[in-house]
């Protein structure tokens, strides 16, 4: 196990490597970073560009720079918000901590629902049980998570008024609260991954249920219960792992507009607020950031799979 | 003899099937349904001028009106008519998912032909990569190059496109692995064809199925995106009218007027499902073996 992780953790270096060299890239897409880096669309004269080009050291080779960015990101500057003259890693972490929370509970929402339908789903094949999840899954996977948030908006602030329609309060300062202010955004950010999961746990709970060792386990005897949530579950469960892993960018990618609805102040609401107000340097740190999380959770994933399934770690 | 026979035989094998996997797939309802929709929408794209009511920008005096006779789903705060606006929204739709899938198709296909022939450090280097951009949620990706480079067409098209590429070529390059390693390849080799013989001939053709399911719930994927960029106000800037940029203008007066933000809305979901229907059926007509597959 530990060999299997090391060679996880060597492969995924130049995988690394290049997200940063991708995000370090951005900033020169256009050929005028000095115009990204500092916001404003001001007409510099020259010696003011050089100054700053000095400043910024874009003087130097392109390679160079990329290493000197590099080294200044390792050790968590990501230099300055054009727009509040505060370092970015400032700006991150209040914002981070949110985005978290929001991606946390999201993720758990898809699971919670997820797999018991997609059991009784499998199970029950066919019944109307079978049918609507079905229809739900094929609803989930269409549906803007955006404008569901609007709907849901709608509905239960709007008319109803049992919820807040923005804001954000942490369910671990304020139980009931962060609840009450997470529950829209939670569901319209989990919907999809809900219904993927779903129909992962469908498909690879009927794949298992044939098998031999099923009929084996009824055969001696076993109540139905523990067949289906120890012997099946324990096998149908494999797939589910990686997709479940497999979420996080998706729902990293989905927070960025759902915090924007619900006027959540994560690290999506700030990345387009900075676009907006021209603040290249945030916007770059929220992408990287990004980037490196999602990285992070495949590993952990693969981790994790490897450890429940030693075909896994020995191939 | 037999060269001439093969040639002549084969276009209409290629024919037979086509209709084998049509007839197929009109068998199964939701593909007809979901085709159904993609047509109507496509022709609502073509003829916009000719189908819409209003000018979809002309502003009037009836701003914020209901569903009524002369305005069949209500206009929106500049008095201009939602129907129409959601009319010509479908162009943007279908045009950013088109191009976004050509930009993966076109760039993904032959990295993905050229890692899985290669094998060694070239397909090494292409797959990671592809894991870099995989790491990137589309999203995201979409959102730092528009940041950069401003939001136009053809900036949101490159940005969703992008993304696309990793899915594509890693397809293409499992395709690829697998038919070399079946007898007909080493049959081929043996009677002298070249490796871009048996690239174009066995490998490519092989890869097609799985390249246009994808392709198709890629294009489902790449609506949502537009649509969230759209939303941020970071996609195809107004006053061209496209749903996300109408979902962004009607939220605000959510409370006021749910119809502006219920209309658009229902549009983007129906497109998208007609297309994860098709997708779903291709998928189950040409290769069943890629059930699940889908992101």
């Amino acid at each position: 196990m530990g060999s299997f992780i090391v060679r996880r953790l060597l492969q995924m270096i130049p995988v690394v490597l290049l997200v940063t060299i991708g995000v370090f890239l951005l900033l020169h897409l256009t050929g005028d970073p000095i115009n990204l880096l500092m916001g404003n669309g001001e007409a510099l004269d020259p010696e003011q560009v050089a100054l700053l080009k000095q400043e910024y050291g874009l003087d130097h080779p392109l390679i160079n720079q990329y290493f000197m960015w590099l080294g200044r990101t390792v050790t968590g500057d990501l230099g300055r918000s054009n727009k509040t003259q505060r370092p970015v890693i400032d700006e991150l972490k209040d914002r981070l901590p949110v985005t978290l929370e929001l991606g946390l509970f999201a993720w758990l929402f898809s699971i919670i629902i997820a797999i018991p339908a997609g059991i009784v789903s499998a199970v029950k094949r066919g019944s109307w049980l079978d049918v609507s999840a079905t229809i739900i899954t094929i609803g989930g996977l269409a549906v803007p998570g955006f404008w569901l948030g609007t709907m849901l908006i709608l509905l239960f602030a709007v008319q109803l008024r049992w919820l807040p329609p923005f804001g954000f309060v942490s369910v671990f300062s304020n139980p009931i609260e962060g609840i009450k202010s997470l529950a829209l955004p939670v569901i319209s950010l989990g919907v999809s991954a809900a219904a993927l999961n779903m129909r992962q746990i469908r498909s690879s709970m009927l794949e298992v249920l044939v098998q031999d060792y099923i009929r084996t386990a009824r055969a001696k005897g076993l109540r139905e219960r523990s067949v289906i949530w120890v012997h099946a579950l324990k096998n149908a469960g494999l797939p589910v792992i990686t997709l479940m892993g497999m979420q996080i960018g998706r729902l990293a990618g989905g927070a960025v507009v759902i915090e924007n609805v619900f006027a959540i102040p994560g690290m999506g609401r700030l990345m387009v607020t900075s676009i907006l107000a021209s603040d290249f340097p945030v916007v770059q740190a929220c992408v990287l950031i990004i980037a490196l999380a999602v990285l992070f959770s495949n590993l952990i994933t693969d981790i994790i799979y490897g450890y429940l399934d030693p075909r896994i770690r020995l191939s | 003899m037999v060269t001439e026979e093969l040639t002549t035989i084969k276009p209409r094998h290629h024919e037979r099937q086509f209709w084998i996997n049509t007839k197929r797939l009109l068998k199964i309802p939701l593909a007809v349904f979901g085709f159904a929709i993609i047509l109507i929408i496509v022709f609502c794209a073509i003829f916009a001028p000719l189908i819409s009511p209003y000018n979809p920008n002309a502003q009037s005096k009836n701003y914020l009106q209901p569903p009524s006779a002369t305005n069949l789903l209500g206009t929106d705060q500049l008095g201009r008519d939602v129907l129409s606006r959601t009319i010509y929204g479908s162009r943007v739709a279908l045009i950013v998912s088109l191009g976004a899938i050509s930009i993966g198709v076109v760039i993904g296909v032959p990295l993905g032909l050229i890692a899985g022939n290669s094998r060694g450090w070239i397909d090494e280097v292409i797959m990671r990569i592809m894991d870099a951009l995989l790491a990137f949620p589309s999203l995201v990706i979409a959102i730092g190059l528009v940041a950069v480079l401003g939001s136009t067409l053809l900036n949101v098209i490159i940005a969703i496109g992008i993304s696309n590429i990793p899915f594509i070529a890693r397809i293409v390059r499992a395709q690829a692995l697998q038919v070399r390693e079946q007898p007909y390849i080493m049959a081929s080799h043996s009677i002298g064809s070249s490796s871009w013989r048996v690239i174009f001939r066995h490998i490519l053709p092989n890869s097609m199925a799985p390249v246009i399911v994808q392709s198709t719930l890629g294009m489902a994927y790449a609506i949502l995106t537009e649509a969230a960029l759209g939303f941020l106000g970071l996609g195809v800037p107004p006053p061209t009218p496209t749903w996300g940029n109408m979902l962004q203008f009607a939220f605000p007066v959510l409370d006021r007027a749910a119809y502006l933000s219920i209309v658009p809305g229902l549009a983007i979901f129906l497109l998208v499902l007609a297309f994860n229907f098709t997708g779903d059926a291709l998928r189950d007509v040409l290769d069943p073996r890629l059930r699940g597959l889908f992101r």
